[in-house]
């Protein structure tokens, strides 16, 4: 059964945008982002549909998107690169900005095999493809990201 | 150490702290013909947007410019060697089409038009239509000898195309730029970068990376086309001297001609090119009875007025000032200076100060414009989308931008003009931010 796509649109596009944010995007660009990714996608609908995993065929033009706009502007990543400071960590201490802090602490690397692996939910294999690196790559990137978000202060603090 | 299953739950807190707006309903098309008309439109607008960069065609890489844009706009491939151009395009992602544009006297193969044109805005999926030489045309083609010298040096002005390395000069070159001359080296001749040095090729090799964006070509021309009228390019014959031309012509700038010769006599055959003549203009004043000639004539001279390159406008007694399709305010023909133009509208428009200027607009956009049928897509028409003037028989052209990276670079400048081919209106469209 193939999936609509306007179905498909409606009902992964909130997810999409915040995979957008986690990988460091603002929000206003990762709806900019999701909306490129969508379009493109919807160009190769019948394509992406007949896919066993069509999620993974739509993060694969999400980061290849993200990668093209970073490459492009000169500034790359604004949103998050920049670990927030100790004044606005105190006054924001939900858990959940608290990992966002310690995701953009991370390098980029370690963010993108989080977020796809276990934000967007892919496989190893599928988030090989997604970022064009092996898989065992993706493996050891996973555990060293792992460990690091371990030992996160930001994450420390608020649990 | 973190295991996966707390990463999970830790993404998700960091996700749930996302405020998403929510989004405007997104459709599928229900026609085929319709399939392709939400992305491009969407594309167009979210690529504007969010630019993602163009593809970029090295002339000094080897072989052909790999063309990589995954989203981005079409590079010009016009001149190019047809199976060149549909590995490199479809390299890029996009569905080559081709159909066979018949020429008299042209090396079969060659991509004489594409639709869409350079620039525009692409995907990958989107269908590119390349115009492909044929010069079967069974008896109307006269007998042309072989024009592989015109072809190869196409290849090597155009895109490093196959057969440039065959292109042979004489130890000397006399190159005539708009019938100023200067003498290259054979291998000043053949080596690109020695062209914007002397720059009658680079003059040439602009012209056909131009024609992508609308225009064409034609080898061996025989009557020149209506937009090149009265470029007469002085033909240096000589005994046995042996000529292939080439016509490239374009709405709104003009054309050029690239004249190539070689002696007939010298050994060895085929013998080196040893004069190359570039000559180019602007389109001359078109017959009334020539509706697109008309259109290019008015669009050039506009341009020409708003970069300073003219003083004079063809104008009807009363010019009619427009912003988003509504009337601003009337000129008189004798009172129409560049800062005319400039004009404000109470409760501003498309999001910008005045004051709004047509002028001002194609001046100041450094990556030019293209001449077009109807408004680029973001411009904000706020009246009804009735023509300026209309009812008074007349027509229209737009100047569009070029190379908009966003709506808020989007610009239109529509001219409106009478059957005496003079200016009654101009309507200026700015795209919303």
């Amino acid at each position: 059964m193939t999936v609509d796509f306007a179905e498909y649109a409606a009902t992964r596009r909130k997810t999409l945008v915040r995979s957008a944010v986690l990988l460091g995007c603002t929000t206003d660009e990762a709806e900019d982002l999701v909306q490129v990714t969508l379009t493109k996608c919807f160009v190769h609908w019948r394509k992406v549909a007949s896919a066993k995993r069509p999620d993974a065929y739509v993060y694969r033009v999400l980061v290849t998107a993200l990668r093209d706009e970073r490459a492009r502007r000169w500034h790359g990543e604004t949103p998050t690169a920049t670990v927030p400071d100790e004044t606005r960590l105190q006054t924001d201490a939900t858990e959940g900005l608290a990992v966002r802090r310690a995701l953009a602490a991370l390098s980029k690397e370690h963010r993108d095999v989080l977020v796809l692996r276990f934000y967007s939910d892919l496989s190893e294999r599928e988030t090989a493809r997604a970022l064009g690196i092996p898989a065992g790559t993706v493996k050891s990137r996973t555990a060293r990201a792992l460990a690091a978000l371990s030992v996160d202060r930001n994450i420390a603090r608020s649990t | 150490m973190t295991t996966e299953t707390e990463a999970r739950r830790l993404l998700r807190l960091a996700a749930d702290t996302v405020d998403v707006r929510p989004g405007e309903p997104i459709t599928a098309p229900v026609s085929r013909h319709g399939r392709w008309t939400v992305p491009l439109i969407a594309a167009a607008t979210v690529i504007a947007a969010v630019a993602i960069g163009f593809a970029v065609v090295d002339r000094d890489a080897s072989g052909p410019g790999p063309v990589e844009p995954v989203g981005g706009s079409l590079v010009p491939v016009v001149g190019w060697d047809a199976t060149t151009a549909r590995q490199a395009l479809q390299k890029a992602g996009l569905v080559v089409e081709t159909t066979v544009q018949p020429r008299c006297g042209v090396t079969p193969g060659r991509v004489a038009s594409t639709a869409p044109t350079a620039g525009t805005p692409v995907v990958p999926g989107t269908v590119v239509t390349l115009g492909v030489t044929s010069s079967n045309i069974d008896g109307l083609c006269v007998d042309f000898e072989s024009d592989a010298p015109l072809m190869e040096l196409m290849d090597l002005v155009a895109a490093d195309g196959p057969n440039k390395d065959r292109a042979t000069f004489a130890q000397e070159v006399d190159v005539y730029l708009n019938g100023e001359r200067t003498v290259l080296t054979g291998t000043e001749a053949r080596t690109s970068q020695t062209w914007d040095q002397r720059s009658a090729l680079g003059v040439f090799a602009t012209e056909l990376a131009r024609l992508s964006v609308g225009g064409t070509w034609v080898a061996d021309p025989g009557p020149l086309p209506v937009e090149c009228r009265g470029i007469e390019p002085a033909h240096p014959h000589g005994p046995a001297r042996q000529r292939f031309a080439i016509v490239s012509y374009r709405p709104v700038t003009g054309c050029a001609v690239l004249d190539v010769y070689r002696d007939g006599r010298s050994e060895p055959v085929p013998s080196p090119i040893d004069m190359i003549v570039v000559t180019t203009a602007a389109s001359a004043s078109p017959t009334a009875t020539d509706s697109h000639a008309r259109s290019v004539y008015i669009a050039q001279t506009f341009v020409n007025f708003a970069e300073g390159r003219s003083d004079t406008l063809p104008l009807a007694d009363q010019v009619d000032l427009y912003v988003g399709n509504r009337w601003v305010k009337s000129l008189s023909a004798g009172d129409v200076q560049r800062p005319a133009f400039q004009v404000c509208l109470a409760g501003g428009y498309a999001e910008r100060s005045c004051p709004y200027s047509a002028i001002d607009v194609i001046a100041d956009d450094p990556d030019g414009f293209r001449a077009h049928h109807e408004a680029a897509n973001c411009a904000e028409q706020i009246a009804p989308p009735l023509r300026p003037a209309q009812g008074r028989g007349t027509r229209s052209v737009f100047l569009n931008s070029r190379n908009p990276q966003m709506c808020m670079d989007v610009w239109s400048v529509e001219l409106v003009y009478n059957v005496d081919t003079e200016i009654v209106a101009v309507n200026v469209l700015l795209g919303s931010p």
